[in-house]
């Protein structure tokens, strides 16, 4: 009766905190950084955000009526697990309707961590609330939203792709001298109706690349998308630049893959069908049309892509994709758009009472034949230009159990099994286990799966993860994952083997203090790197120890303080240490619409194998996680101001200062000096 | 001979005591030297924000005498005055001989949001007279403190010095000023017993963690036992309050060098 006591006072008070900053943008960037931490627990993983925030922003704006919703809506909010949707929809089925937010903590699996990232979101309303009438087009641009954002960005510190040389033009041809400017910059305009229409234009330049010049002209990359949604049997249309999302990952990169995060009930991705691609990322993604259509329990999929991707063509064959977007130098923008990509797809799938199966297919056929140069490690993979994919994938429920898995298998051979369970033999406790065999010939270009290498392929490995909430205000989360990979990788010279393992408490004292204590472990093999490098392979092994303590003395100022240690074994089996202090304030003001976010840091990770990666607030749309290693500290300041009614402004300053070097960088981006400080400014507009 | 020693022992300081590389700072009479989240005792170089929690003027005299020699002692003065809107100090302090000294002074400014966050800055201006022939040189130092009040009973602190990594140029020599991180917290356990931590990161040394407990048997008394470093570096030391006065000493013993002794008088107005 305490906890329960303890539970619905601390969700009044939440509430009331949140009713206050409702709407603020605050609180999507808390719930993004929380995101962005839990799934980047290592800090390598890059992870784009950009939809995620969208509809995050979306339903900060139009909150979700949690007693007129399902699963589709829900699904939409990805740091809720398909477990936590179902467990939510089912306590609203037995209970009818929910009767005051305090009710949010009765439903199974869901704890004070969870209900925060879900407050900004949402909101009590009617049952019968009409979800929508008859759309006419002066409806639609009556309430419709546009949205304008412009972002600019450069390095204060001049690099040596930029500098003047005798004779500039001879410097640009031999590939030493960047073609463009030193500032990035990007175009976003969208226009959003409701859940239903979604348009987009997108237009960017990264810094380097010519936006006027003898070699390119205008931005270096477009992007323009259509969404419509939930128009009677049309789920949903999509036309210019989409992502489709079937699946585990196996045939068809997800949109959003939380993998071997904190979050361990998300391990795997969600089946969100066709969706549009609102991101920068000028590789991920699929250009043409896409089509789902609901009949009855059953939902049909199909997509076609024609887009052309960067590749460095020989003749009629190409080594190896280009995935930076960067054109910068006259062999980037010779390797632009060699290669032209054709996607054929399509899903099936069928919704049983207490199951879901699907069948996903691809169809990618290249416009020259992919040959990389044949090494021990690769002999395996895909070579060609065409390549068949099919996968079937399944989730069903019995008892507390809740199964799930997806079986490939491509044209060329090879196949690829991911299968697993998830269980909650008592409410305070969650489990996932989770199996993965993905053969060495299984090679799918699209693909991106629950997996520790960088393909889906020559991996078989058993995931463990656990979820307890022992006492209240404590939470624990934990993973083990063991491995082995059959077949040679990128220096490792013979099959191998690893394991890695993250312990994880956080503990809620009040509304006002938070802390959070995380122990990783992982070893692998890799080759020897000494003076010489061998063939030979040797175990290295890393651990990481976080403490980070959150302290809000009023709902206007959070601290943050972190401590990070780590060891690693370098360069001949030497120990080496790495730390990293930070301590951050984040603060918005009562009278003033101003907010802003600070941050010192200091490191010590001398060695590369002790880098330490600390995720930063950043200005919208825009996510960065630097890494650290060397000898130095870190300063950003990150500063919102909402100038007008419609219009908004974030700029954010930050400097790395080294003590253990002179220059920065390497190549065109070395930088004559300690330090390198960028600047990034967006101002939106909303109309 | 005796100019000779001396400056082999200043370069011995130098490597054993990581995060007093400006021996200009005297350390702290604190147990273990943990003095960033002593709320309500503000040490002229330590973290600025315990400046915001002072209520009453003060002045402090403190003395430092590292491995029993006269030549490798720290003079320092420090004054506090509050203020409704802001509180403000001042400090100045001297290491070294007549052949080489360096001084440092500096002004500090705090405040106290909501009561239970406070945040302070320091303008330090750290100058070295390295010899009669080749004169000195200065330079500003800003140094940034924070203290959380997080629950009653627990107190973090958090202080960097020189966080843009400032140096002393001067002809052809370049020093190389502590850029140093510090991070601590106080918690009492019982009314009379606390125990105090903090961790000492200076960009180009080792890490060291400090630790130390402070009893008071009365009001007036207190006994502090501590320790920091590897080798452990024990610390012993007490304090003495009568009237407005508090008279505060501080032992340490390091393993090869010695002891070095702390004395502080501080008065509260």
């Amino acid at each position: 009766m305490r906890r329960v006591l303890f539970v619905m006072f601390f969700v009044h008070v939440l509430c009331c905190g949140i009713v206050l900053a409702q709407d603020k943008p605050e609180n999507t960037a808390a719930v993004i950084e929380r995101i962005y931490e839990q799934m980047t627990s290592d800090g390598e993983t890059d992870v784009d955000l950009t939809t995620l925030e969208d509809d995050l922003n979306y339903f900060a704006r139009n909150p979700i009526n949690i007693n007129n919703t399902n699963k589709e809506e829900l699904g939409r909010l990805q740091f809720l697990s398909d477990k936590q949707i179902e467990n939510l929809l089912y306590y609203l089925y037995r209970q009818k309707r929910m009767q005051t937010i305090y009710e949010l903590q009765l439903v199974d699996g869901f704890d004070m961590f969870l209900i925060r990232n879900l407050l900004p979101f949402i909101y009590l309303g009617d049952m019968g609330e009409k979800r929508g009438k008859r759309l006419s087009f002066s409806k639609l641009m009556k309430e419709g939203k546009s949205e304008l954002c412009l972002r600019s960005e450069r390095t204060l510190e001049k690099k040596s792709g930029y500098e003047n040389t005798e004779d500039n033009a001879e410097a640009e041809a031999a590939g030493k001298r960047y073609l463009g400017g030193s500032e990035y910059l990007s175009l976003k305009y969208s226009f959003r109706y409701k859940d239903k229409i979604d348009v987009g234009l997108i237009a960017e330049t990264d810094a380097g690349e010519q936006f006027w010049g003898n070699y390119h002209k205008g931005f270096d990359f477009y992007s323009g998308y259509l969404q419509l949604a939930n128009f009677g049997k049309l789920k949903a249309l999509v036309l210019g630049n989409f992502r489709a999302n079937f699946g585990m990952g196996l045939v068809i990169h997800p949109e959003l893959n939380f993998g071997k995060s904190t979050d361990i009930m998300n391990v795997l991705p969600r089946n969100t069908g066709l969706r549009k691609s609102s991101s920068v990322d000028e590789y991920n993604f699929l250009r043409g049309t896409g089509v789902t259509l609901r009949f009855g329990k059953a939902e049909v999929s199909g997509f076609y892509s024609y887009r052309f991707i960067d590749g460095d063509s020989t003749g009629n064959t190409f080594s190896s994709f280009k995935t930076d977007g960067l054109h910068r130098t006259l062999s980037d923008l010779n390797s632009k758009n060699t290669i032209s990509m054709q996607v054929f797809g399509g899903n099936v799938n069928y919704r049983f009472s207490n199951a879901n199966l699907g069948i996903t297919v691809t169809d990618t056929r290249l416009g020259r034949d992919l040959e990389p140069e044949l090494k021990p490690y690769n002999v395996f993979y895909f070579r060609g230009n065409h390549q068949l994919a099919a996968g079937v994938n399944y989730r069903f429920k019995w008892n507390k159990f809740t199964f799930f898995g997806e079986e490939a298998t491509q044209s060329v051979g090879g196949y690829a099994l991911l299968n697993g369970f998830t269980v909650s033999p008592v409410s305070t406790v969650s489990l996932v286990a989770l199996y993965r065999l993905y053969s060495k010939r299984y090679d799918v270009l699209l693909s991106n799966a629950f997996a520790e290498g960088s393909k889906v392929n020559n991996e078989e490995g058993f995931y463990l993860g656990l979820e307890v909430h022992p006492v209240k205000r404590w939470k624990i989360t934990g993973y083990m994952d063991v491995y082995s990979f059959p077949w040679l990788r990128y220096l490792v010279s013979r099959p191998s083997n690893g394991y890695d393992a993250m312990l994880e408490a956080d503990f809620m004292l009040n509304k006002k203090v938070e802390m959070l204590w995380r122990l990783r472990y992982e070893q692998k093999e890799k080759n020897q790197t000494g003076p010489e490098t061998t063939d030979f392979t040797d175990d290295y092994a890393k651990a990481s120890l976080r403490y980070k303590l959150v302290f809000s003395p009023n709902e206007r100022c959070v601290l943050k303080s972190t401590i990070e240690t780590n060891s690693a074994s370098g360069r001949d089996h030497e120990l080496a240490f790495g730390f990293l202090f930070s301590q951050e304030m984040s603060c918005s003001f009562r009278r003033l619409p101003l907010s802003f976010d600070v941050r010192y840091e200091l490191f010590d990770a001398v060695n590369y194998e002790n880098r330490i990666y600390s995720y930063e607030r950043d200005i919208l749309y825009a996510y960065s996680v630097p890494m650290l290693y060397g000898r130095g500290s870190r300063w950003y300041l990150n500063c919102r101001w909402q100038a007008l009614k419609n219009v908004s402004l974030w700029l954010k300053v930050a400097e790395t200062l080294y003590a253990d070097r002179s220059e920065v960088g390497d190549g065109l981006e070395k930088i004559e000096g300690n330090h390198k400080t960028d600047v990034r400014a967006l101002v939106r507009f909303r109309f | 001979m005796k100019k000779c020693l001396v400056n082999i022992v200043f370069i011995l300081v130098g490597l054993f005591c990581y995060s007093q590389t400006a021996s200009v700072l005297p350390k702290s009479y604190s147990a273990g030297g943990v003095s960033v989240s002593q709320k309500g005792d503000w040490q002229g170089f330590d973290n600025p924000a315990l400046l915001a929690v002072r209520e009453r003027c003060g002045l402090s005299l403190v003395y430092e005498n590292r491995f029993a020699m006269k030549e490798l002692s720290t003079q320092q003065l420090s004054l506090s005055l509050p203020t409704p809107l802001i509180n403000i100090g001042v400090a100045v302090s001297r290491f070294g001989y007549s052949s080489y000294n360096e001084k440092l002074a500096g002004i500090s400014f705090a405040r106290t949001f909501d009561e239970l966050f406070s945040m302070g800055v320091q303008f330090n201006y750290y100058t070295v007279a390295f010899s009669r022939s080749l004169g000195s040189k200065g330079v500003v130092v800003p140094q940034i403190g924070l203290l959380s009040e997080v629950t009653p009973d627990f107190c973090l602190g958090l202080n960097v010095f020189n966080p843009m990594h400032q140096q002393l140029k001067y002809q052809e020599i370049v020093k190389d000023l502590p850029c140093l991180f510090t991070i601590g917290m106080q918690y009492r356990m019982a009314e009379s017993f606390r125990w105090l931590l903090q961790f000492d990161k200076e960009m180009s040394s080792r890490l060291i963690v400090r630790s130390g407990f402070e009893y008071y048997p009365t009001k007036s008394i207190v006994v502090k036992l501590g320790g920091y470093g590897a080798p452990l570096t024990p610390t012993l030391g007490c304090g003495v309050m009568v009237g407005g006065f508090v008279f505060d000493v501080n032992f340490e013993r390091h393993p090869v060098l010695g002891i070095t002794s702390v004395g502080a008088l501080r008065y509260n107005f």
